[in-house]
């Protein structure tokens, strides 16, 4: 039964060679007015609300909100006729003192499917913000701060807040970019949106110079110009996001012409992608960065709880340098969690000084007792530890390289005054779990952690109790804080809580100004890097002048798309 | 049940004849055949190269100095000071390659031992049991053979990384706990076929004249055991514990390229290589070194795996 | 014979229970699903916890293997975390053909799988395909060569694809055939993907992007089964009936072809029948390297974000297609070699 079979196995053996090889020699043709960008990770839905880090990217191309800041930060109108503000009478306060906000949609907004834009879309929204049970997505601090939203007529809404609340550009923004006369029915059936096929880009339709066409799971989305679109009409009739996982062959791609535009891509590939013939690689400043922080009282090693020896491991590592070569050349370290301009004048930063972390150190009764820089500093009359006690330090990250890389140098930078760091990388889920799950920063097992954590960047509003308030400290009895580190200052609490509230600018800036200096009175948090946004494009499909513009906020890497131009 | 002995790629079969006639001249005869295996004695030769030079290579290189960061001589490539280059923390290749080899090396010899320990083990109390122990036995290596190992290793080192995240320390050296991880991983994930090997040989050794005669004389079971059924079991063992210190090399590699391999302070010859993928082509020193060293060990393994079974099993697969 | 299969899919059950039950318990143990919610700020705790009830962590661990069993539309659940029952579960379980709903790809597992495991089967199976030819080709030359320069040849590259790093090889093929031989104005092969995004996906584009990653994954799998056909054929060959076969003046041709492949056919299509299963989980690693979004890629997203429904569907399949292959294996055998009996 097997007589003849091996025969003819070589035979088609050899045919499938022979195909495959004429098959190497087809050349592939381009499209020039196609631009194809390469995407890391593929979102589960296109719900802007339930992924944050592929948010942005879909709402550049098809669902535009009611304003977006340009590449110089700049607010500017999309779906509103005008910025509201006081000047305009736009934002006023009612009776109880509180923030009320007109927005006025413009004329003859139409989604793609050519039914009008107008206030229903905007109320719908609300409504399923407001109602935990219509959807699961990612609220913010919305539902606790909006009183009520109000349809004047088909192009007006008013927003009041609850509270005086000066950042209602930047957070708790009414949006209104789920279309309500395909999703509204969806909820009237189900009660949810969470199972709507819109999410999963079948029927999706949008506000923005593309709309989807085509969505091939794990493979790519393609996005065709919107002729609906009264923005400016797109140079690129057709966008295709490409998803490659591997970062390297992420950079193979661009090298081949496979994909026309790589970005967001980590600072230690930045030399890989310059020496692409051809690409043009630039960046946008970046708003959040790499930092670490220490367990200040949360079951950290009893040497951190004394300031001066958080401050004395500061000084012990040459920051600015490791910022120079690990992440490249004039890049920033950073003195504040905050963002720069909330910054007081005279805030310092904590230079890289060895001799003055010794002299630190020595005087907060960590001795180095055998004069042998190998072995590690102990405790000599330190209240409350047993003399002799070793500084070893337990240090965190997750797996991403240049984390790690920081982390060996920072070892090599510790060892020389006298403290031993035990590295573990570990997978971010690991370090990042709830205190339910012994997350490890949450559970406090833990002396010394790199990770990033972004602030805003418009508002000196921290808004972050869970984070860095007395509260948000995990216990058994109230698990949900993330406070793993145990920074609690009472008086940093109440600033926070009145910058929130306080609509005056000059007296929220000095309010905020002394925020940050209580937050850097810490010494708990401190910044290796500002992580800058960047982009890789291929010279000979896009102008590259052009595609500079793009947002700088971190979440608005396309906002300008339409503006982008073929080369020329 | 279906009663063939399948013969798949890892099993040997030994010629009780041989052992019979003449146990003393057994093994004279076997080393004689395996140093007529051209390709085995090379991988021999080849295997003890790369041991003496990892082990050797310490006394030229101080660990301090194959972990000593340097933050201005990152992915240098190769020079007179450094003749494999350096990496991306400014050390050098070359003492790596050296102390990441003895981890290496370590990872494929431990997790042979604990393979070796549990699927003979596995396959003796089964086969010589028998009943519901070898039922029950057998039903859970079925189990996992039953799952693709690398879907179970990368499910277990998930786990198991979780469970446990710090720093060791091994001979006053500091070792990463993943190390540890993936011996256990691989140890435990690559007993199966070994046990199911010497099961089946021990049901037809249980049949054989002497074994039965030793129990009729009322010999004790253990004695049984291990007088006169493991000295026969020696020859799948001796492959399968060759092959699978190359086996769990090449997993260790390609968990580190799924990002559970051993995780750095601690150097693997596979690390180092996974740091390299991001530009194969800028940072070609830093894959060619570990990348042909670890091609060569696994193919001295494999020589050397190769050989043994023939010279265990002269008759055939020759 | 049909006794035999009915006792093998029943002892199977019970076997395929316990593996969901130990991959059901592993991956409980393995952390925290949403803790990559934890980096922003913008996600406050209630949305975590909203999230968390809404896809039934929030229930106890037993209780969540028992609503994938059976599912949890009977099952109501407090979603706000006020002490009161808001809304029951959607799911019907595993047993009344639900296999559950995926946490990172938020769709039904069904869903997910109709997708994934298409792709996965051109590619691995192309690649197997592949595999099983050249191993023939080559394993029967070397065998009737053995000890020639050529088996030495053959058998000293063999070994050396199979000793190489996968992912190592495949950026290797990568760098040659796609990057430099572009640079070089040579044709080029693509370096990931399915297709070109920017054509049309055509037959010829699909398979010019197969060829890398089939290559990268025969060229290691080559080795070992050319090897192993080697080492049947070498055993048949010597045995006395091919030896009677030649005595009795068959042409070498038909000795090769007829009697002795058949026989070393045998122990081959044991060891297709188990490798067959392996086939569907897919290539992890490779379909990482060329962004292939078959099974292997959909497992490690889903390992990732501890995806319990996905993965221990996932390893359900597999374990009832190895089950199945097993026993069409036997069958095939028993088929084949009219001398086994099954009882």
């Amino acid at each position: 039964m097997f007589g003849s079979k091996p025969r003819r196995l070589v035979g088609l053996a050899l045919v499938l060679v022979m195909s495959l090889t004429l098959l190497v020699g087809v050349a592939q043709a381009q499209e020039p007015t196609t631009l194809v960008i390469g995407w890391e990770q593929e979102p589960p839905l296109l719900n802007p609300r339930s992924d944050m880090a592929f948010a942005g990217l879909m709402d550049e191309f098809y669902g535009r909100g009611v304003w977006d800041w340009d590449v110089n930060r700049q607010i500017y109108p999309i779906m509103v006729e005008e910025i509201p503000s006081p000047d305009n009478g736009l934002v006023t306060t009612n009776d109880a003192g509180n923030t009320v906000v007109t927005y006025k949609l413009r004329e003859g907004m139409q989604w793609s499917d050519g039914e009008p834009i107008t206030a229903d879309d905007c109320m719908f929204w609300h409504d399923i913000m407001m109602d935990p049970a219509k959807g699961t997505f990612q609220r913010g601090v919305y539902p606790d701060v909006v009183e009520s939203v109000t349809k004047v007529d088909d192009l007006t809404v008013v927003l009041a807040y609850n509270a005086p609340f000066p950042d209602y550009e930047s957070q708790a923004t009414l949006t209104c970019s789920f279309p309500e006369h395909i999703l509204g029915p969806v909820v009237e059936a189900e009660g949810t949106i969470d199972n709507a096929p819109y999410f999963l880009g079948q029927g999706t339709v949008g506000y923005g110079p593309y709309v989807l066409s085509e969505w091939q799971v794990g493979s790519s989305m393609t996005f065709d110009a919107n002729p609906l679109w009264d923005g400016a009409a797109p140079a690129f009739q057709r966008v295709i996001l490409r998803f490659i996982l591997d970062s390297a062959q992420m950079q193979n791609a661009l090298e081949a012409g496979e994909i026309d535009v790589a970005f967001n891509f980590s600072d230690d590939l930045v030399e890989g992608y310059q020496a692409i013939a051809g690409s043009d690689v630039f960046s946008t400043p970046g708003v959040f960065g790499d930092a670490i922080w220490m367990n200040v009282g949360n079951g950290g090693h009893p040497a951190l709880s004394d300031v001066n020896v958080r401050r004395a491991l500061i000084h012990a590592i040459d920051r600015a340098a490791l910022a120079e070569e690990l992440v490249g050349p004039g890049t920033e370290v950073p003195k504040s969690w905050y963002a720069a301009q909330f910054w007081p004048e005279d805030l310092p930063l904590d230079e890289y000084d060895v001799d003055l972390a010794n002299q630190l150190l020595t005087e907060a009764g960590w001795v180095d007792a055998d004069e042998n820089p190998a072995t590690p500093r102990v405790a000599s009359g330190v209240e409350g530890v047993t003399d002799g006690f070793p500084l070893v330090l337990r240090f965190y990250t997750t797996t991403r390289q240049i984390r790690m890389d920081y982390q060996t140098f920072i070892q090599e930078y510790l060892n020389e005054v006298g403290v031993q760091t035990l590295l573990t990388p570990v997978p971010a889920n690991l370090l990042f779990a709830d205190f339910l799950e012994n997350g490890i920063l949450d559970t406090g097992d833990f002396d010394l952690a790199i990770f990033a954590l972004s602030a805003g960047a418009l508002s000196p509003f921290a808004n972050a109790p869970e984070w860095f308030g007395c509260e948000g400290i995990p216990t058994a009895e109230k698990p949900n804080g993330n406070n793993g580190w145990g920074w609690c200052n009472p008086e940093w609490d109440r600033l926070d809580l009145e910058v929130g509230v306080t609509v005056d600018p000059t007296a929220r800036l000095e309010l905020a100004q002394e925020a940050v200096r209580q937050f850097y009175s810490g010494a708990h948090w401190h910044g290796l890097y500002l992580r800058a946004t960047w982009y890789a494009v291929n010279s000979a499909v896009v102008n590259p002048e052009s595609a500079r513009m793009v947002g700088t906020l971190s979440s608005n890497y396309f906002n300008m798309i339409e503006m982008w131009q073929p080369a020329a | 049940m279906a009663t063939i002995a399948q013969s798949k790629p890892g099993s040997g079969v030994i010629s009780l004849e041989d052992e019979k006639r003449a146990p003393e001249s057994m093994t004279k005869r076997v080393v004689k055949r395996f140093m007529r295996h051209r390709m085995a004695v090379f991988g021999s030769f080849l295997l003890l190269a790369i041991v003496v030079y990892v082990i050797g290579g310490a006394f030229f290189y101080s660990e301090a100095y194959a972990n000593d960061a340097s933050l201005r001589k990152r992915f240098e490539a190769p020079s007179a000071e450094h003749p494999l280059g350096t990496d991306e923390a400014g050390r050098d290749v070359l003492a790596r390659t050296i102390y990441g080899g003895q981890i290496s090396l370590a990872i494929g010899v431990l997790s042979m031992m604990i393979t070796v320990a549990l699927g003979t083990i596995v396959g003796l109390v089964a086969g010589f049991y028998g009943g519901w122990i070898d039922a029950i036995l057998m039903r859970f290596v079925e189990a996992l053979l039953t799952i693709p190992t690398l879907i179970l290793l990368l499910m277990l080192s998930r786990v198991l990384i979780d469970l446990s995240s710090s720093t060791i320390f091994v001979l006053g050296r500091e070792i990463s706990i993943t190390v540890v991880v993936i011996v256990l991983i691989v140890g435990l994930l690559s007993w199966m076929s070994l046990a199911r090997i010497v099961r089946s040989m021990v049901l037809s050794l249980k049949e054989q004249e002497f074994v039965i005669a030793a129990t009729t004389l009322g010999a004790n079971k253990v004695r049984i055991i291990f007088q006169h059924i493991l000295p026969n079991c020696i020859a799948p063992i001796l492959v399968t514990a060759t092959l699978t210190i190359g086996g769990a090399i090449v997993t260790e590699t390609a968990l580190s390229f799924l990002g559970f391999g051993v995780m750095p302070p601690t150097a693997t010859w596979g690390n180092i290589l996974n740091r390299a993928r991001q530009d194969i082509e800028a940072y070609w020193w830093l894959w060619m070194a570990p990348g042909a060293l670890i091609t060569l060990t696994v193919l001295a393994i494999n020589f050397i795996g190769d050989g043994l079974r023939d010279a265990f099993d002269p008759r055939s697969r020759k | 014979m049909f006794k035999y299969i009915v006792r093998r899919i029943l002892q199977a059950i019970p076997l395929v229970f316990l593996i969901t039950v130990i991959v059901f318990t592993l991956l409980k143990f393995s952390g925290d699903p949403l803790a990559y919610l934890a980096q922003d700020p913008t996600v406050t705790e209630a949305d975590r916890f909203l999230l968390r009830a809404k896809l039934g962590l929030n229930d106890p661990m037993p209780l969540q293997y028992v609503h994938w069993l059976i599912g949890d539309n009977w099952y109501w659940r407090d979603i706000d975390g006020d002490g009161v029952v808001d809304e029951p579960g959607t799911r019907m379980g595993i047993l009344r053909g639900d296999l559950g709903e995926s946490f990172r790809f938020r769709k039904s597992v069904n869903d997910v799988f109709a997708e994934h495991l298409p792709r996965t089967l051109m590619l691995a199976g192309t690649a197997y395909i592949v595999t099983v030819v050249f191993a023939l080709v080559i394993g029967v030359f070397a065998a009737l060569r053995q000890y020639t320069i050529a088996d030495n040849i053959i058998t000293g590259f063999s070994f050396i694809t199979f000793s190489l790093p996968v992912f190592l090889l495949a950026l290797i093929l990568v760098q040659v055939f796609a990057v430099e031989a572009r640079k070089a104005g040579l044709p080029a092969l693509p370096v990931s993907g399915l297709c070109d995004p920017r054509g049309d996906c055509s037959t010829d584009e699909v398979i010019r992007h197969l060829i890398l990653p089939v290559l990268s994954l025969s060229l290691i799998s080559i080795a070992g089964y050319s090897r192993y056909i080697r080492a049947t054929m070498l055993e048949v060959i010597n045995t006395d009936y091919v030896r009677t076969a030649r005595s009795k003046g068959l042409s070498e041709n038909r000795i090769i072809f007829l009697h002795a492949l058949k026989n070393a056919s045998l122990p081959l299509v044991t060891l297709i029948g188990l490798d067959i299963p392996g086939i569907l989980s897919g290539a992890v690693i490779t379909e990482t390297i060329f962004s292939w979004p078959g099974m292997g890629y959909m497992f490690t997203q889903a390992l990732d974000q501890l995806d319990a429904p996905l993965l221990v569907s996932f390893v359900l399949m597999i374990a009832i297609a190895v089950i199945a292959f097993q026993l069409l294996t036997d069958i095939v055998y028993a088929w084949l070699d009219p001398r086994i009996r099954y009882t």
